[in-house]
């Protein structure tokens, strides 16, 4: 489970200054809408209406807009900014979190409760995909490294 | 008197229900180089979405359909009055730049941007992702690369390639650049470089790219000395980039129109041109399994599209 966070530059100290202002996120734009909701929480939540959301492929691309000068903020996965300070230190240096959402899986598999054999087995596979090496690099695909069973 | 004041009140209301009530919505001209290309398509598209969200209205004019662009574009803004001239690729610019300087002009999709005619009003977001972008993701992905080699011709590509020095020194990579007169010094200047470099990068130089040999020349050094090469389109990858990063389209459309929407209502500093926000990644999983070259398989999460082996 990871949290969503809202960066910016320094020189951007509080939420109230992305008024009129563009926030890079990746993924919908229902879904940026609604972790940046969260993030502001009910006392800025009259800001959303003055923030414009420019959606990118991916965090990584969010992150980068506020270091070059395209977004004023941008919202990521906290592991978005771990790669910025591993691929840009100087522009990860440049940046501060405002705040962070409640943690979430990064991604869900569901199937009813009693499942169909098939889907049983499609469960198998997916729990078994990072102990091979093709599973383990399709699941870097999607950006994360295996799958764990909710109980 | 109580006539003449009321009157004066009808008039006021009036005014105020026109210029407030019935208000038209603000219109955007988008002028398009060739609509039936895929990218500038592409690019409109995502454009056309934005501003529909944000109730804005536009006229589409697509220089493909029309005999006499010129004197047809002059007629359409004066009848239509745009609050700003959206432009998708480099011919709709000149042509916007040619019969209304005076209006805001915003261009996308126009290769290297410095090379237009810039005037005061006009804004854009660029073709091509900056160094210090495609430097940071390759970093990403090939994290011990240390020096990586070019080739170009001064005239052309003199301040791209200082631009390019300069950034990769702030990330910790050298950059070796040879220059070259004409295509024919292309492989005496491979046969010198790539002993010295742990990557070759293609840029857009038109000395370097003169015609397909010239390209297929430099692969087939790079393979020879096991050297690999990253590419700023995935055109190349075919020849056998191992990576190419280049600007997302679809971003770019809907950067324009985020920043046509603050350049209607003045909120950017004139002559404001953005890098494109997104970026595309191809890795050729082939050319590296070949190449036997490691790269960070946390990178994975970053690509758009993977090209395997045909089997």
């Amino acid at each position: 489970m990871q949290r969503k966070v809202l960066s910016t530059k320094k020189d951007i100290a509080d939420v109230t200054m992305l008024k009129n202002t563009v926030v890079a996120g990746a993924g919908s734009e229902e879904y940026i809408h609604s972790v940046l909701k969260q993030i502001l929480g009910k006392e800025q939540e009259a800001l959303l209406k003055d923030i414009k959301i420019l959606i990118v492929p991916k965090d990584i691309d969010a992150i980068m807009a506020v270091g070059f000068g395209m977004a004023s903020a941008a919202i990521s996965a906290e592991s978005g900014l771990d790669k910025l300070a591993m691929i840009n230190p100087n522009q990860f240096r440049e940046l501060h979190s405002l705040g962070f959402s409640e943690k979430d899986y990064l991604l869900v598999a569901a199937t009813l409760k009693k499942p169909e054999q098939q889907e049983a087995e499609l469960l198998e596979v997916l729990r078994k995909m990072s102990e091979a090496d093709a599973g383990g690099e399709n699941l870097k695909l999607l950006g994360i490294d295996g799958w764990r069973a909710m109980q | 008197m109580k006539i003449m004041d009321f009157c004066k009140v009808l008039i006021l209301l009036s005014v105020f229900w026109v210029s407030a009530g019935f208000a038209q919505p603000s219109k955007v001209l988008i002028v398009n180089s060739d609509n039936a290309v895929f990218r500038y398509g592409t690019i409109a598209s995502e454009f056309k979405k934005v501003l529909q969200q944000n109730a804005y209205q536009w006229t589409e004019f697509n220089l493909n359909s029309h005999a006499d662009a010129e004197a047809e574009l002059k007629q359409l803004i004066q009848q239509e009055n745009p609050v700003l001239i959206y432009c998708i690729g480099t011919k709709a610019y000149s042509l916007a730049r040619n019969v209304a300087s005076n209006k805001k002009l915003l261009f996308s999709a126009a290769i290297n941007w410095r090379r237009l005619d810039i005037g005061e009003g006009t804004y854009g977001v660029a073709n091509e992702l900056s160094s210090a972008q495609e430097i940071s993701l390759l970093r990403y992905f090939f994290p011990t690369i240390k020096t990586i080699g070019l080739l170009y011709n001064d005239k052309f590509s003199r301040e791209y390639v200082e631009t390019i020095k300069k950034d990769a020194s702030a990330l910790g990579i050298n950059i070796i650049n040879q220059p070259i007169n004409d295509a024919q010094e292309i492989g005496d200047a491979l046969n010198e470089l790539l002993p010295k470099i742990d990557m070759f990068w293609i840029i857009s130089d038109p000395v370097v790219l003169s015609s397909k040999a010239s390209v297929q020349q430099i692969f087939q050094a790079a393979q020879q000395r096991k050297k690999p090469v990253y590419a700023y389109s995935d055109v190349f990858i075919e020849q056998g980039a191992v990576l190419a990063i280049s600007a997302d389209l679809a971003t770019i459309g809907r950067q324009s129109a985020s920043l046509a929407l603050m350049v209607d209502k003045d909120k950017v500093p004139e002559g404001t041109v953005q890098n494109p926000a997104g970026s595309t990644v191809t890795l050729n999983k082939c050319a590296l399994d070949a190449l036997r070259l490691n790269f960070n398989q946390d990178a994975l999460d970053s690509v758009n599209k993977i090209v395997e082996c045909d089997k």
